[in-house]
């Protein structure tokens, strides 16, 4: 399904296409941690009295986590999408269980852009939004290029100045 | 600068020297014992030099462990080795517990919690100081740090003419004094008699109205207590008949299952020598005989912890003390509740009692680190708790804006047998009909997961086949399951509120204002989207929410979803914006004052005030106070004038 035309048929902000590469790698990495598992448990000569070789076991459990990151990766780059709407920021995101949240701007605590180690090889960055807000207090928007990012934080940052009410 | 009580020195001296030198005495004698290290001697040297350690380092703590109360903040000043010091401000202290647990008590030693919205950990602790100290603390703060905003805005009011604020005092009283006739509650002859002369009453009052301003809310009586006792499961007892394994619970596990035949020295695979009937109904006999010790220590838990329970309201907040071995107290400001609670378990509702959880931001009072339940008032006959939530929540907004929107106009509506208390207990919203026979599947396919697991079990273990049939036995039952979360599940809006319901065994009834608002989450499991089904979560800076209570309005179609989650956002920038625009009008003494306002008056003046949170923060807690009394006075009688 495309992503944005919840909302009355408006068209969501989309992320940029290579965020799907940070997180198909991120995934990858476990896949390759869990495998790294199976073959030191294979050099140290360890079996289990049941069932299949350390190797076999933890590779084939890597490989079911490497394809379902690269299918996930795919699934919730369509998924994702946000869009500054009146008085909040609205974003649709989940790939199982998919949620639609929206933060007031009133209630934007403060707004940080981030550049991980893998965002950075791929040339992403991430915008941060904290409330005070118990669950989701921080509410990341992934795969920005850094100018958009940037922009996106500092209209945030203007929107939440503009819209301050102090009432924790 | 203060130092804490030496009592409390000598203590900590003495539990770090024990620490330090049992440390020290064991690790000796392992490393003699595992690697010939050294001989037992050793130990004997070690374990005193460790334990002088202990207590050199907890005497050199103490000694370096200074607090001050300034007139705006709090100082602590502490570290041995890595010095810190801490400064708090008094007007961001949300709570002050004080904790006296048996052995400080004994001793007349009190630890004093200091509670900001800001992290979920205490922001410092004083332990401990001696009683007085404490108490010292706990009414200097909380009263103080409000009256030195209150001289703020008096400052900024003088303008105006302090006349003003008079006047609204005068007419508080004397609106107090015509609710009391009305409700016709014959106590409080005095109160009566000084409202005729309000002027005078009133230049009583002046020099320090927050002290003498108390109100005992509630007092658990004795019946109360034993009927909370016997009805509340507390989780944290579920563990807690396995410590007396240790003294002879295991002979007595093995005699008892001796006389059914069952020898657990044999091993398991002796189970399967046993037919069906023995086995179940040992099994039967065991969760018996295991549930009834988890309630006997739960009793007994409930109550030593809510023995002598009792709530009052201070000025602005509310306090409760309660505790037999222990006691223990705290404080909740009315202006900074986030969300209220409703909880009734199954037996509760049966009973009609209810019990009341107020939660601020970052902190739920009377949750001890989780182990707790997290309620202000425990139990009490429902009624009384209902009109308590209404209470706190008109308290809890200092815009007057709870009682003018919906304290009386919903009396129509009927709860679930009750129908004297409108809006914590509005009829409510079902979710969509077809949730329910989502329920009756989940509950299917849960029971064919554990029968598959069980199958599964039988194989690899000598487990009898049988087994597997159990949760299949279970099955008719679904439906009823299902029809039950169905019915306790539910939402209500109102202009001011929303209020949510979920829970069968626990039931929780949670009302949001809305103006507290943070997000709003719709969400959709892959399972709701194939029912076509969605679920909102109205999230607050309450902490509560971070145990996974939170106010979740379940199984709607999208559609009113989407439209409860733009009716909340809405609702949250009008209230805002009202409150804004109250706050810097600077008069929040005329309560209905806003009704005039329309939605589109322009809100230009925010630049006039450099930081319009500041100056409402301000006049909330007076408004907060001041709209607090009037209900307070004329519905409940017992104000003690004296």
């Amino acid at each position: 399904m495309p992503p944005g035309d919840q909302g009355g048929g408006v068209q969501l902000q989309t992320l940029h296409p290579r965020v799907r590469l940070v997180w198909a790698v991120s995934t990858l990495f476990s896949a390759a941690f869990v495998a790294g598992f199976g073959v030191v448990g294979d050099r140290l000569g360890v079996a289990l009295p049941v069932g299949p070789s350390p190797v076999t076991l933890f590779g084939g459990l890597a490989a079911v986590i490497a394809v379902l990151g690269v299918v996930f990766a795919v699934l919730r780059y369509r998924v994702w999408g946000y869009e500054i709407r009146d008085d909040s920021l609205y974003l649709v995101r989940g790939v199982l269980t998919r949620r639609v949240s929206s933060v007031p701007f009133v209630r934007v605590q403060h707004v940080d852009t981030r550049r991980g180690p893998l965002e950075r090889t791929v040339g992403l960055a991430s915008v941060v939004v904290y409330t005070a807000g118990s669950r989701g207090a921080d509410i990341t928007v992934p795969g920005l290029t850094p100018d958009r990012a940037t922009q996106l934080r500092e209209r945030l940052r203007e929107l939440a100045t503009e819209s301050e009410y102090d009432a924790v | 600068m203060r130092r804490l009580h030496r009592l409390s020195a000598v203590l900590d001296a003495a539990q770090g020297g024990l620490q330090l030198g049992s440390a020290a005495l064991f690790g000796s004698f392992v490393l003699a014992n595992e690697t010939g290290f050294g001989s037992g001697d050793l130990a004997f040297l070690l374990a005193p030099a460790a334990f002088l350690l202990g207590v050199a380092y907890q005497v050199a703590y103490y000694y370096r462990f200074t607090y001050e109360l300034t007139d705006e903040e709090l100082i602590v000043a502490s570290g041995v080795v890595g010095r810190q010091k801490r400064e708090i401000p008094l007007e961001r202290i949300q709570n002050v517990d004080v904790r006296r647990p048996a052995l400080k008590r004994a001793l007349g030693l009190a630890v004093v919690n200091f509670e900001t919205a800001g992290g979920s950990s205490t922001e410092a602790t004083l332990d401990a100081v001696d009683t007085a100290e404490a108490d010292r603390l706990q009414n200097e703060i909380g009263p103080r740090s409000r009256r030195s905003k209150s001289t703020e805005r008096s400052s900024t009011a003088a303008v105006t003419g302090g006349a003003a604020s008079e006047r609204g005092r005068a007419d508080g009283v004397d609106e107090s004094a015509t609710g009391e006739s009305v409700t016709g509650t014959t106590d409080t002859p005095d109160l009566q008699g000084t409202t005729d002369t309000p002027d005078s009453q009133g230049a009583a009052h002046t020099p320090d109205p927050r002290e003498t301003d108390e109100e005992l809310l509630y007092e658990v009586s004795d019946h109360e207590l034993r009927v909370l006792s016997v009805v509340s499961f507390r989780p944290g007892a579920f563990a807690v008949p396995f410590v007396g394994i240790p003294f002879g619970g295991e002979e007595m596990t093995r005699a008892l299952l001796g006389r059914l035949g069952i020898d657990l020295r044999e091993g398991v695979r002796s189970l399967a020598a046993l037919d069906v009937l023995t086995l179940g109904v040992g099994a039967v006999g065991l969760l018996v005989s295991y549930l009834l010790a988890v309630w006997m220590v739960s009793i007994a838990l409930t109550y030593l912890q809510y023995y002598d329970f009792r709530l009052e309201r201070v000025g602005d907040e509310l306090r409760y003390e309660r505790g037999l071995i222990g006691r223990y107290s705290g404080t909740i400001p009315l202006g900074k509740v986030q969300t209220v609670t409703v909880g009734e378990n199954v037996l509760m509702r049966r009973l009609g009692y209810a019990a009341l959880g107020v939660e601020t931001a970052g902190y739920a009072p009377g949750a001890n680190g989780g182990s707790g339940s997290e309620t202000t008032v425990p139990l009490g006959a429902r009624d009384r708790v209902l009109t308590l939530a209404q209470k706190v929540l008109a308290a809890s907004d200092d815009t007057g804006r709870y009682e003018a929107s919906e304290t009386f106009d919903e009396t129509t509506d009927v709860g679930e047998g009750d129908d004297s208390s409108p809006v914590v207990d509005p009829a409510l919203s079902s979710p969509e009909p077809r949730a329910r026979k989502r329920y009756t599947r989940r509950y299917l396919i849960a029971l064919g997961l554990l029968a598959a697991a069980i199958g599964t079990a039988t194989v690899v273990t000598t487990l009898p086949t049988a087994a597997a049939a159990v949760p299949v036995v279970l099955a008719p039952l679904t439906p009823v399951a299902a029809r039950l979360k169905y019915r306790h599940r539910g939402y209500h809006e109102t202009a001011w509120s929303l209020v949510t319901r979920a829970g069968f065994w626990r039931r929780r009834t949670r009302i949001v204002p809305v103006f507290r608002l943070q997000n709003v989450l719709i969400t959709r499991t892959i399972f709701q989207r194939r029912w076509g089904l969605a679920s909102v979560t109205a999230d607050t800076a309450s902490s509560a929410s971070i145990v996974g209570g939170e106010a979740v309005i379940y199984d709607v179609n999208p559609e009113r979803a989407d439209e409860i989650r733009v009716s909340l956002l809405e609702r949250l920038n009008a209230a805002l914006a009202e409150r804004k625009r109250a706050a810097l009008a600077g008069e929040t003494d005329e309560e209905f004052e806003w009704v005039g306002d329309a939605e589109g008056a322009t809100d230009t003046d925010e630049s006039a005030s450099e930081s319009p949170g500041d100056v409402s923060e301000t006049l909330s807690t007076d408004g907060a106070a001041e709209s607090s009394e009037r209900p307070e006075d004329s519905s409940v009688g017992p104000s003690d004038g004296a």
